[in-house]
């Protein structure tokens, strides 16, 4: 049933925004990286031995960490609940026979494998634009160098990773306050806060809207963190705010009334 | 197939919306509920589907008894609560399709449901940019797409227009006669109600006001029956009648209104008329219909 119910909302995702905003999200980076590299491809030929692919792969990823992704997780989010509280449909859902549960996994689950599809088509774009700027300036050794395809899928993995718990307390937000602008708004604000306070607020590694960008900042060695089990202490957070507030939420959506 | 007893809800503590409520709707029949905004119809749907938490009380739909986990027991009822939930960036067709989705069903359903309420010629259309009797409509497709036994409807035919009440009037005396369908709607729509159920229900302020069919009802609010009587010299009529009853007489065409408790004075009444050489032509109990009784029940006549 947890399959059907996917089905459903991906049947329900069309002809809205949320397609274009999954390939359009995932695209911007790499699109913002290559015409960089396109206008100014003198200042970014590497030094003998040096991987291209490595300062391409961490310069998207560093754009893409701070603030477009978890906006992006925002918006995803809002726009799916959106969906239901525009069509006025809560009452109709709940009174299928499709359990409580089930329709809050299958959502979950949906909003899940959009975001993942979303970093995964990053660094797919990644890859793309930096064959073709290797085709165009090929100074810039793309073509020497192969690119590390399993270290790129882990990487759009464990960046999938850091951004769940973001996507967990907005799900929760989103149908405590049966609202767009609410939600959008405080996620907007906790990541601009987020990225005031991890400039130097030793607490900024349990603030879920600071994952991201701590991830991507242990990538490109600012800051080293430790790595348990092949997953950083963030990461691991991340995982762990993801199951709380899922839980949080599924309990919220069992027992809200429908007025 | 409902039976509905001792219910009880209130959004705030100490202010009841649905008070010590109990009915039945039997099984195959057109039920209606009636009552004023804000009476506690909707709340009382809701309640019977789950949606809120009842205070006390019992509802059982089929021999089942009714809550959030009665996911089984949906399969069995098609509902339409308030305005349909349409999603509005779908085809008409579209939204049927997410239907069958959650149901299991086969494709094929749907384009019946949609001939069914008359929407077939609209089904590729966009439900937002459907009137808001197109929207009632294709609410009622989504009710009946699993081909439920119960229909439990809160104002159906909101929306529509007089040829649109007619068609979907139609549609659920022929569910109700042909497939034995069980139907519980809810409306303001009066006269609808009267032309189409079998039973009723009257709440206000949440308590329940009667309960059974129309005409238990008219015996049970009116007291005094109207009847015309059609003669040739009506003003004559008038005079001669006068001191067999109590209330005042009026006239009325080429007739006159009587007011009567008992029936048994009609024919004393045609006697005295007889006997002076006054042709009667008919004699009429005239009904009174269900908005008045309604409104007499409510005290608000």
């Amino acid at each position: 049933m947890l399959y059907k119910t996917f089905l459903a909302e991906l049947k329900k995702s069309q002809h809205t925004f949320v397609p274009w905003l999954t390939l359009s999200g995932s695209l911007l980076v790499p699109l913002v990286c290559f015409l960089i590299y396109c206008f100014k491809w003198k200042y970014f030929i590497p030094e003998t031995g040096v991987n291209s692919w490595d300062e391409y792969t961490q310069m998207s990823l560093s754009f893409a960490s701070g603030m477009l992704f978890p906006f992006l997780v925002i918006i995803m989010v809002a726009l799916n609940i959106n969906l239901e509280n525009k069509a006025n449909s809560w009452k109709r859902l709940y009174v299928m026979p499709v359990g409580r549960d089930t329709l809050f996994w299958g959502k979950l689950l949906f909003l899940s494998m959009q975001l993942l599809i979303c970093s995964v088509f990053m660094f797919f774009w990644i890859l793309l634009t930096g064959l073709f700027l290797g085709i165009m300036h090929p100074e810039l050794l793309f073509l020497e160098y192969s690119p590390d395809i399993f270290n790129l899928l882990m990487l759009s993995l464990r960046f999938f990773i850091s951004l769940l718990g973001v996507l967990s307390i907005q799900y929760f937000l989103s149908l405590l306050l049966n609202n767009i602008i609410v939600p959008i708004t405080a996620g907007v604000m906790l990541v601009i806060v987020s990225l005031m306070l991890v400039q130097g607020w030793e607490y900024s590694v349990y603030d879920p809207y600071a994952f991201p960008l701590l991830f991507s900042w242990n990538n490109s060695g600012k800051m080293v963190q430790i790595a348990w089990w092949g997953l950083l202490k963030t990461e691991w957070l991340s995982m762990l705010y993801y199951i709380v507030f899922s839980i949080m939420a599924m309990v919220l959506f069992k027992r809200k009334p429908v007025r | 197939m409902i039976t509905v007893r001792n219910l009880e809800f209130s959004y705030k503590k100490g202010d009841k919306t649905i008070d010590d409520l109990t009915f039945h709707v039997p099984h195959g029949s057109i039920y209606g509920f009636l009552g004023a905004n804000g009476s506690g119809k909707t709340t009382t749907i809701r309640l019977m589907l789950g949606l809120c938490r009842a205070e006390s009380g019992e509802i059982m739909i089929g021999g089942e008894q009714i809550n959030r986990q009665s996911v089984e027991a949906f399969r069995k009822i098609g509902a339409l609560i308030e305005n349909p939930s349409i999603y509005g960036h779908l085809t008409g067709k579209e939204n049927l399709q997410l239907h069958t989705l959650y149901y299991g069903l086969d494709r094929r359903q749907i384009m019946n449901a949609l001939s069914m309420v008359g929407l077939r010629y609209v089904a590729e259309k966009k439900a937002g940019r459907y009137s808001l009797g197109m929207k009632q409509r294709l609410g009622l497709a989504l009710c009946l797409l699993h081909n439920p036994s119960l229909l439990i409807l809160d104002e159906p035919l909101n929306g529509l227009d007089p040829q649109g009440i007619a068609e979907i009037r139609a549609l659920l005396l022929q569910m109700q006669r042909e497939e034995g369908k069980t139907i519980f709607i809810s409306s303001h729509l009066l006269s609808e109600i009267e032309n189409t159920c079998d039973a009723i229900c009257i709440i206000d302020k949440g308590k329940m006001l009667f309960s059974g069919k129309i005409e238990a009802l008219r015996d049970s609010v009116i007291r005094k029956r109207v009847y015309k009587i059609t003669s040739d010299r009506p003003e004559e009529a008038m005079q001669l009648i006068q001191p067999l009853v109590t209330s005042k007489i009026t006239k009325d065409g080429n007739g006159c209104l009587i007011y009567i408790e008992d029936k048994e004075i009609i024919p004393d009444i045609i006697s005295r008329l007889t006997e002076k050489n006054i042709r009667i032509y008919e004699v009429t109990g005239i009904e009174n219909n269900l908005e008045e009784l309604y409104l007499k029940l409510t005290n608000r006549l």
